[in-house]
């Protein structure tokens, strides 16, 4: 694994007076998978909007924090500096990619077109069928000349990562690529992220609500909770020995852990919204072992058990309990 | 893998899947049909109803009772009803559409045949037109932030919806032609450049009121089309705004002009018909209202039957044309 | 909609953009009743032709110097009288012959009934009101109906149900399958009384909103085909055949053929953005 390839720190989005992303800090090396786990609403796909400079079309603003990228400020880049990087330097998968396709225009021609006006190719036709044999799309010949309505979601799936790869760029930032599909689509969709990955030195954020997706993949974890990074380290680490409350209510709630007959544990509760502006921990209303002092101040992201890049912010975790 | 390439996918896919397409055609046609068919009815039972013959009033008093039996016989006013709707049913198959009782013994497919141009080109030149102001306005109006340029769309609408078309074409002959001088009062001919300069004010008044509504129907489609998942991919994998809008944003907007302009046809025929009044214009219409102030029975229901027709064809082709724009119809 | 949301969505307040639409409507409304009455000039006063607009004439006088301004709020009595009637008797007939044709079991009645709507439709309005006001006859006079008045009212109102038909068995056709529909029909109600008391009150509520703007398109087609010389004949004063006669004159006397037609346009916008806010109402 190389040197940090991206580097974001405190990282702060505001909307409309609301804050949902505060203070989140990664790190992405060169060649690797970072997840960034968390629910619905924890502030996930706003983060990938603002290190992919789409956070405007939104309505929403960085309001503090940098995001560095091979030595560029991305925070300060102008619409038409993102033109340079923008699927040449950093792609997007986003999130909903099933819809992804102009419905009106045949997957050749769009793949064609991409590929002419960011990455010319001699044979622009030769090209798209390259690209879709690197995502092992099988008859990659018919494939060009179907409309987006007559394939199936992971045939979809895999098309809008061809996509992501046309300019051949160093990161790809992957909102939820997996999220409409079966299981076992899921599985071979992040198998051909995690393949490729390995092929061509390509570094990958993938966005999700679903542990068990992480554990297959990623190299680290960074897991969000109501706009904040609660517990970030190597996937390893962080799944097999969680420190954070939530991270553990995670792993619990995941179905294939459950063997028959065990209860499933859904998480109490739901996450903070725009109203709430509580002063201590965001999880504490949520939390099983919640503390007086958990609803005072917010824990900052500290060092877990003395482990060099395992981090997690929790009162409990500080205090040396063992938090598994 | 060879899994997730579903079997509808390549089967029912753009190249064997004809047959159900045809058959949707094929009952889209027999609802036309249908419709003509009525069409054809109500206008033969119209003229009919009326009390004595059509020609009753037309002939005059100073007419003697032969003049108007011959007159009767001669058109088969005689007949039994039922003989006359064959005859007529007969004829249309023909292609004839019956004989003016004015000027004795003109076909009415004649009539319309010679004055048919004129029509057609401001018909046609208004379309144009209009749809290619109204998408610039839609357009835009869907792609800037700036609140104005909509605000103005809505009050034009608001406004145009309010002024009847001879209204419209009379203060633009006011204007352009009797204080400027710049554009012909009215009439049509001399060669192609004056007809071009005689079709502009009829055009603009005729297209005022359709521009504000393709601007409407463009300016939602593109600001939903904006918000869309695949073009918010599409800037994702990199590419420009300019990109985005024309291969993207224009094509997946204009979807709803096919329907909207044939929706309107019949309205613009309304429209074409005023206009022609208000500019003098030698267009079918003109042949129409002449033919209703003299009582020229077969003029009217022949040009009634023309442009109904005219009306219901055009929607068949909308819609034929839809499916063919937009794939996602040809399952 | 909650049973408590109802209530208060009634009572909040109109939209400006409907209060200036009334004021505007209700002004030329208020006008054509009150002018004609106070107006020291009569309808067909002659005095000297052609004087541009000034104190005496505020809108001049015509080619036989009659004052325009008189002529123009005499003819809005006219042509808004004969477009709320018109409107009136299509809505009620089109609704409940839309309501029935959607509610009738014979599918056969359905598919005659809508043959006939969609026939009517393909017609360009114009081509088929002309048609018909020349069958009707155009000189045709009722007691003291001036003449041209029953043509151009009953052509529009025998191709404008056909409009109200359309929406109100599309409506019909989505009611007759709900819940209490079925349930009136189940109880052995007749035919007759699930069409008026549990489907017209629908279908009436869906027609209202279509009928404001079918008022703007009446008027303006009632002053079209006044203009075109098959509408409400002279003497009797009309804003089309009053922008008629003011046509041929246009170069000398704008004023004749203008003035009149503001009137029309204002009284056109008021119904435009009254209608428009109960539509966008109804979207909400």
């Amino acid at each position: 694994m190389g040197a940090s390839l991206l580097e974001v720190r405190d990282l702060a989005i505001e909307i409309a007076d609301w804050e949902p992303v505060k203070d989140v800090s990664f790190e992405v090396a060169g060649g690797e998978c970072v997840a960034i786990v968390g629910e619905t609403g924890s502030g996930k796909t706003l983060t990938c909007r603002a290190i992919t400079g789409m956070l405007r079309r939104r309505g929403g603003s960085v309001v503090r924090g940098s995001a560095r990228f091979d030595g560029i400020d991305l925070l300060t880049l102008t619409e038409r500096q993102w033109l340079e990087v923008r699927g040449r330097r950093i792609s997007l998968v986003p999130q909903s990619s099933m819809a992804g396709l102009d419905p009106i225009m045949r997957v050749g021609r769009q793949l064609e077109e991409t590929i002419r006006f960011i990455a010319p190719a001699d044979d622009p036709r030769k090209r798209a069928r390259e690209l879709l044999d690197h995502v092992h799309m099988a008859r990659a010949d018919e494939v060009l000349r179907l409309y987006p309505h007559e394939l199936s979601g992971g045939m979809r799936q895999r098309i809008m990562i061809a996509f992501a790869l046309v300019g051949r760029p160093e990161l790809i930032v992957a909102d939820e690529p997996t999220t409409a599909l079966d299981v076992t689509l899921q599985r071979n969709i992040l198998r051909l992220l995690k393949e490729l990955q390995a092929e061509t030195a390509l570094s990958v954020i993938l966005v999700t609500h679903d542990l068990g997706v992480v554990e297959e993949v990623a190299d680290s974890v960074t897991i969000m909770y109501a706009g904040r990074v609660v517990e970030a380290g190597p996937a390893a680490k962080v799944l097999g020995a969680p420190a954070h409350p939530y991270t553990c209510a995670l792993l619990a709630a995941r179905p294939l852990t459950v063997g028959p007959g065990e209860e499933l544990l859904a998480i109490p509760g739901l996450p903070p919204g725009p109203a709430d502006r509580a002063s201590g921990c965001p999880f504490a209303p949520r939390c099983a072992r919640a503390q007086a002092r958990c609803d005072e101040a917010v824990p900052q992201l500290e060092t877990v058990d003395d482990l060099p890049g395992h981090l997690a912010a929790c009162w409990l975790a500080r205090s040396g309990d063992d938090a598994a | 893998m060879s899994a997730e390439l579903s079997q509808r996918a390549l089967s029912g896919g753009s190249r064997v899947g004809l047959a159900p397409h045809l058959k949707q055609i094929g009952a889209r046609l027999a609802q036309a049909a249908a419709t003509v068919l009525f069409v054809f009815v109500i206008v033969f039972v119209l003229v009919r109803v009326v009390p004595g013959t059509p020609i009753t009033g037309l002939v005059g008093a100073t007419s003697t009772e032969q003049a108007i039996a011959a007159m009767n016989h001669e058109l088969h006013l005689d007949d039994p009803w039922w003989s006359q709707f064959f005859h007529y049913a007969w004829g249309l198959l023909h292609g004839d559409l019956g004989h003016s009782i004015i000027y004795r013994g003109r076909p009415v497919t004649q009539m319309i045949g010679s004055q048919l141009w004129p029509s057609v080109a401001l018909i046609l030149t208004t379309l144009i037109g209009s749809a290619i102001v109204g998408t610039a306005l839609g357009l835009w109006a869907a792609l800037t932030p700036r609140r104005w340029i909509d605000a103005l769309i809505r009050g034009s609408f608001t406004v145009m919806l309010a002024t009847p078309t001879f209204f419209a074409g009379l203060i633009l002959i006011l204007v352009f032609a009797l204080k400027l001088h710049l554009l012909p009062v009215g009439g049509w001919g001399g060669g192609i450049g004056n007809e071009a300069k005689d079709l502009v004010l009829p055009s603009v008044s005729l297209g005022l009121f359709l521009v504000p509504f393709i601007a409407r129907t463009i300016r939602q489609a593109g600001l939903d089309v904006k918000r869309s998942d695949f073009v918010e991919a599409a800037i994702g994998r990199g590419l420009s705004p300019w990109q985005v809008a024309t291969r993207h944003v224009l094509p997946n907007s204009l979807l709803p002009l096919v329907t909207l302009i044939a929706l309107n046809l019949g309205t613009l025929i309304t429209g074409a018909v005023i206009v022609e009044a208000v500019f003098d214009f030698p267009g079918v219409g003109h042949v129409l209202v002449q033919a209703v102030q003299q009582r020229d029975y077969p003029v009217i229901q022949g040009v009634s039957l023309f442009a109904a027709v005219c009306v219901v064809v055009a929607n068949l082709i909308a819609d034929v044309l839809y499916a063919v724009i937009d794939p996602r119809t040809r399952r | 909609m909650s049973a408590l949301e109802r209530p208060l969505a009634r009572l909040r307040p109109w939209p400006a953009s409907r209060w200036v639409g009334i004021a505007l409507l209700g002004s030329v409304a208020l006008a054509s009743i009150v002018i004609p009455v106070v107006s020291h000039y009569s309808t067909d006063a002659i005095d000297v032709p052609l004087q541009a607009p000034s104190g005496a004439h505020p809108f001049g006088t015509d080619n036989v110097g009659r004052d325009v301004f008189v002529r123009t709020f005499a003819a809005g009595r006219i042509d808004l009288l004969l477009a709320i009637v018109v409107v009136a008797s299509s809505a009620l007939v089109g609704t409940l012959i839309g309501t029935v044709a959607g509610a009738s079991r014979r599918r056969a009645v359905d598919a005659l009934i809508m043959r006939v709507v969609d026939a009517i439709i393909a017609f360009p309005f114009i081509v088929l009101v002309l048609g018909l006001v020349v069958v009707i006859g155009p000189t045709v006079r009722w007691g003291f109906i001036p003449a041209g008045l029953p043509s151009t009212g009953l052509a529009l109102v025998f191709i404008s149900w056909a409009f109200y038909a359309r929406i109100a068995r599309a409506e019909a056709l989505s009611l007759r399958e709900r819940d209490y529909v079925v349930a009136a029909r189940t109880l052995g109600y007749t035919q007759a009384r699930i069409v008026t008391r549990h489907l017209m009150p629908s279908t009436i509520r869906i027609c209202t909103a279509f009928a404001v703007g079918h008022v703007i398109v009446v008027v303006a087609i009632v002053a079209s085909l006044a203009f075109l010389g098959s509408g409400v004949q002279p003497p009797t004063p009309e804003w089309g055949s009053l922008m008629h006669d003011g046509s041929s004159l246009l170069q000398i006397a704008w004023w004749i053929t203008v003035l009149p037609g503001v009137v029309l346009v204002i009284t056109g916008l008021g119904l435009s953005l009254i209608a428009d806010s109960i539509l966008r109402e109804r979207s909400n």
